[in-house]
């Protein structure tokens, strides 16, 4: 579907935006036909009506040389009409091009007309129509002129900003690069993306205009008075209103109806577009550099701060616990209406002994589509266990659920989350936080993000220590130093006294871990932890994360898409894909004998730096998005060794492996 | 034969209205490109490497330094310029404009340079990265990642340039898609002839496809050489943290990596790298630093095998005391 086509769909969702463009319309129609439906000419005088009230003969009465005031509202909206699609058109030919040159030049000519534009902004804009109007005369013309001068440095600046913002995207460099003109780059690369908001900003004015065009012609400097206007209506009406109070009803009705009708539309335009955001591209790879899907909560109020810092990356969890888990706390699993469970569980991976256990956890959409199906894994005691999947895996959203961190809009449809034998599902958002605070850390992949850019590191992490423990502030602050110190970080005395922004994305990472040991937790969730780092840095964080787990007997999660990560750092791998948990296994059995095609395939197609072949195996195709899996295997449409066997139904998770020629296939390099 | 000669580039930024501060992005980078080679050029965030392929795409204006191209300063060159030098970007879905269908994107430069016969061309390059006729009238937003990304490569190739400058065109690709879009730049430098500057921080990705490999480190070029002994052999010691920190390709060579990156690792973490002054940039760090290191920039030393590297330990007069310990 286009863009435009989305846009249309998403008005016709908004009955006041279509009752204010039906009555546009009517208006226009009214406007063009005005001669036809007016029952009197609108100069016509009629000495022995004047100033009458409504009768049967004036619907709307007369003024005061006995002219029909029903005729002059209909060739009333013929005026209002011009002038507001005149000097709209005006304003947006001087502005829109000023505002895209200005914005794309940028540098000191910018500088200067931005000025300028904003010393324009300064003067009244009824002053500037006086002027232009006592220069050049009275008329249909020049009053456009006049409106649309006041209008336009509102378009040049919007334009402006606009540009600004698109000029630093690839796709201007890419058109530079091809050696497009500027002019082409202006008007046929960056405008296409401005016509969102300047068709509302368009909207808005048209009604401005109306406004402007009624106060001039109710000043007398509107258009001459035998063309019936609705401002001049609205000014000869002021004159004789003790003799005939309904005079400015008619016009003043008209002028209010038509500028909320284009306020409407414009709010509406608006509306389309800012629902205009998510696209149906899902699972659209943007790795480095990229922030969680979810935008991390970076400040919090000081009560709540200690919780939102130990566990960086809060989103607004799901306020009411019965939305994020359903009531039930049973261990056993929740049954979901919507999506069909294996018969087989999956003992393999449940074992005793484990920290955090996830069984048969499905995290779905509120609409019901599932992201995440029947996962289950159980996280051991002093284990650094790698979870691995491509962007659509569902890796990220099992790591929320099992954290109650789910964004708002997806749900645990179902499954069991244990800590430390104690079910997780069910548990109350404040419970919740008790455990985040001290059972379970995480670290996210923008450390700055998961860091409040006001206060001093020192400052957060004491809040922190202070909330879990009872310690004096100058307790707090050596333990604060000392894990600084235990986390890398030189000179930590000197750093608490830091804010974030000073710290290099290495280092504020080392803080972000710092921050989550600080309540001494057993289970530390690394989420794409290292992704963003260069790779001295990320060799360095792991590095880290290890000697965590040695020192401090603590269990460490990895969620990454980087097989050179789990490589470096796991003991135990599970891989994800499409939602579903696919292989799980040692780390060295993993890279030595893969049991699914897919994990095969993905290590297959690694470019590693320790050899160079001529070609990379590669996977056809791409990652299906949720609500598009296939019913059986969901790589079965990719996978090289798929059989009609496995496209017949749900595949279980079998031995740890999801295949239904596990036991046959001898896969590995 | 030389295609792309880079000399004595210098880029800085300024930054601040009354007090300014200036940031050398490139500092003094020499290098080239021959024709029908895969140059790759490595090196962390900040290092400058994207700076310098900005500017040989003259997306901006060095300092000081030249850049020639077929023996010419392309400062002197117009549009020929555009058509024989392409880019291809990081993020794909950034790099198509979001209101163009797929095959705009690849008709308007070839329209632009007057080229017979645009639709044609346009269908052939589609065809040639592996997508359908079909697609070109498809919005970015309706293809994957790695669609978008083919796109990217049909609009660079359709003009028939002789050097692409691919920007960490790979980076944001997810891995099974990567390995195809590596695969389809192999082919389609084997089937044209066509030069790459593959510009990307991925050690294992760069080792794949380039011919020879800069290091880049705060702005300067510190490294060069053809890739296998870059790789089997690196001479600076950035360069040898550099690769000890990559991570290893197989869990078994675990330690062996944690061994080699122990004694690789540069000292003193955070110490800062020394950007915009004499000396060498790495030297607060490095655990080879010798006095001179801090008071002149350490020139380039040709180390045999098509290596050069620019580090004081292999200049005449430490060389004897310090060849046998490298």
């Amino acid at each position: 579907m286009t863009t435009s086509r989305r846009l249309l769909s998403r008005l016709r969702g908004q009955p006041v935006t279509l009752a204010a463009l039906a009555f546009l319309a009517l208006l226009a129609v009214v406007a063009v036909a005005a001669p036809l439906l007016a029952p009197y000419e609108q100069d016509r005088t009629d000495f022995d009506a004047l100033l009458q009230g409504p009768s049967g003969e004036h619907w709307l009465g007369t003024d005061d040389l006995g002219r029909d005031t029903f005729s002059r509202i209909l060739h009333g909206a013929r005026v209002a009409l011009l002038v507001a699609v005149g000097s709209v058109t005006v304003s947006m030919l001087i502005g829109v091009p000023l505002g895209l040159l200005l914005g794309y030049r940028g540098g000191w000519s910018d500088r200067i007309g931005s000025r300028f534009l904003d010393i324009a902004d300064a003067l009244p804009g009824m002053l500037l129509g006086f002027a232009v109007i006592a220069i050049l005369g009275r008329g249909l013309g020049n009053l456009m002129l006049a409106i649309g001068l006041i209008f336009c440095g509102s378009f040049a600046r919007m334009t402006r900003a606009v540009t600004l913002a698109e000029r630093e995207k690839l796709y201007v460099d890419a058109a530079r690069v091809g050696g497009l003109r500027t002019s082409a780059i202006l008007f046929r690369q960056v405008l296409p993306n401005l016509a969102g908001p300047l068709a509302v900003q368009a909207a808005i004015f048209l009604g401005s205009a109306i406004m402007v065009e009624s106060a001039l012609s109710f000043l007398g400097l509107g258009l001459d008075t035998s063309q019936a206007s609705w401002g001049g209506m609205l000014g000869a009406a002021s004159e004789d209103q003790a003799t005939q109070p309904f005079l400015p009803f008619p016009p003043g009705v008209a002028i209010v109806l038509t500028v909320l009708a284009f306020n409407l539309v414009g709010d509406g335009i608006s509306a389309a577009f800012a629902g205009g955001a998510v696209r149906p591209a899902r699972g659209r790879a943007r790795r480095r550099r990229t922030r969680p899907a979810v935008a991390p909560l970076t400040t919090a109020p000081p009560t709540t701060a200690p919780q939102a810092a130990a566990f960086p990356a809060g989103p607004p969890p799901p306020a009411p616990p019965a939305a994020a888990f359903p009531a039930a706390s049973l261990p056993a699993a929740i049954p979901s209406p919507a999506i069909p469970s294996p018969a087989i569980p999956s003992p393999a991976i449940l074992e005793p002994g484990g920290v955090l256990e996830l069984r048969d956890v499905t995290v779905a959409l509120d609409s019901g589509v599932p992201l995440v199906r029947d996962v289950s894994i159980s996280l051991r005691r002093g284990e650094v266990l790698g979870l691995l999947g491509e962007s659509g895996s569902g890796k990220s959203m099992t790591a929320r659920a099992a954290l109650g961190l789910l964004p708002p809009g997806i749900s645990l449809a179902a499954g069991s989350i244990r800590f430390e034998g104690r079910e997780l599902a069910g548990l109350s958002e404040k419970e919740l936080r008790g455990i985040r605070g001290n059972g379970i850390a995480v670290v996210f992949q923008d450390p700055l993000a998961a860091l409040s850019p006001v206060h001093t590191v020192g400052k957060q992490m004491c809040d922190v220590i202070r909330t879990h423990f009872r310690v004096s502030a100058a307790q707090a602050r050596t333990k604060a130093a000392s894990l600084l110190e235990r986390v890398g970080v030189e000179d930590p005395e000197r750093r608490l006294g830091d804010h974030p922004h000073q710290f290099s994305g290495g280092m504020a990472q080392r803080v972000a871990i710092a921050m989550a040991l600080a309540t001494e937790p057993r289970v530390l969730i690394a989420d794409e932890a290292t992704s963003a780092l260069d790779v001295t840095t990320q060799s360095q964080v792991l590095d880290l994360l290890l000697d965590l787990r040695d020192s401090l007997d603590m269990t460490i999660l990895i969620i990454t898409h980087d097989l050179g990560v789990v490589a470096e750092s796991c003991d135990r791998v599970v891989v994800m894909y499409a939602g579903e948990v696919v292989e799980v296994a040692g780390t060295s059995v993993l890279f030595d004998r893969p049991r699914h095609p897919y994990t095969a395939a993905l290590l297959a197609a690694n470019p590693s730096a320790d050899g160079k072949a001529d070609r990379l195996p590669t996977i056809p195709g791409r990652v299906p998005p949720a609500g598009e899996w296939p019913s059986g295997c969901h790589f079965a449409n990719r996978c090289s060794f798929a059989v009609p066997q496995c496209s017949t139904g749900a595949v279980p998770l079998d031995e740890d492996v999801r295949c239904v020629r596990a036991t046959e296939l001898v896969l590995g390099r | 034969m030389t295609l792309l000669e880079i000399s004595d580039l210098s880029i800085s930024y300024s930054s601040g209205f009354i007090k300014r501060r200036r940031f050398d992005a490139v500092d003094a980078v020499s290098f080239d490109v021959a024709a029908g080679e895969t140059l790759g050029l490595v090196g962390e965030s900040g290092s400058g490497k994207s700076t310098t392929g900005r500017a040989i795409l003259k997306l901006l204006t060095p300092d000081a330094g030249t850049i020639r191209f077929d023996g010419r300063d392309i400062t002197t060159m117009g549009l020929e310029y555009r058509r024989a030098v392409q880019a291809i970007f990081q993020d794909p879905a950034a790099s198509l404009n979001p209101r163009q269908v797929a095959g705009d994107a690849v008709l308007a430069p070839l329209r632009r340079h007057g080229l017979d016969r645009p639709r044609e061309r346009a269908a052939e390059a589609f065809e040639q990265v592996g997508l359908s006729a079909g697609h070109m009238s498809r919005y970015p937003a309706e293809l994957s990642g790695g669609q978008q990304q083919r796109v990217a490569i049909a609009r660079a190739l359709a003009l028939g340039p002789r050097l692409v400058v691919c920007d960490e065109a790979v980076s944001a690709l997810d891995l099974s898609t990567q390995s195809q879009i590596i695969n389809l730049l192999a082919d389609l430098r084997a089937s044209t002839g066509v030069s790459f500057l593959f510009i990307a921080h991925d050690l294992g990705i760069v080792r794949h496809l380039s011919d020879r490999i800069a290091v880049m480190l705060a702005g300067r070029l510190i490294e060069i050489g053809p890739a296998e002994a870059l790789f089997e052999h690196p001479r600076h010691p950035y360069t040898r943290s550099l690769l000890a920190a990559t991570p290893a390709a197989h869990p078994s060579e675990r330690e062996e990596h944690r061994v080699r990156r122990a004694a690789y690792r540069p000292l003193h973490r955070g110490a800062p790298i020394r950007r915009g002054e004499a000396g060498c940039p790495f030297r607060a760090r490095c655990g080879r630093v010798m006095e001179v290191c801090s008071t002149e920039t350490p020139p380039v030393h040709d180390v045999g095998d098509g290596q050069h590297v620019a580090c004081h330990l292999y200049s005449e007069a430490f060389s004897s005391l310090n060849r046998r310990r490298i």
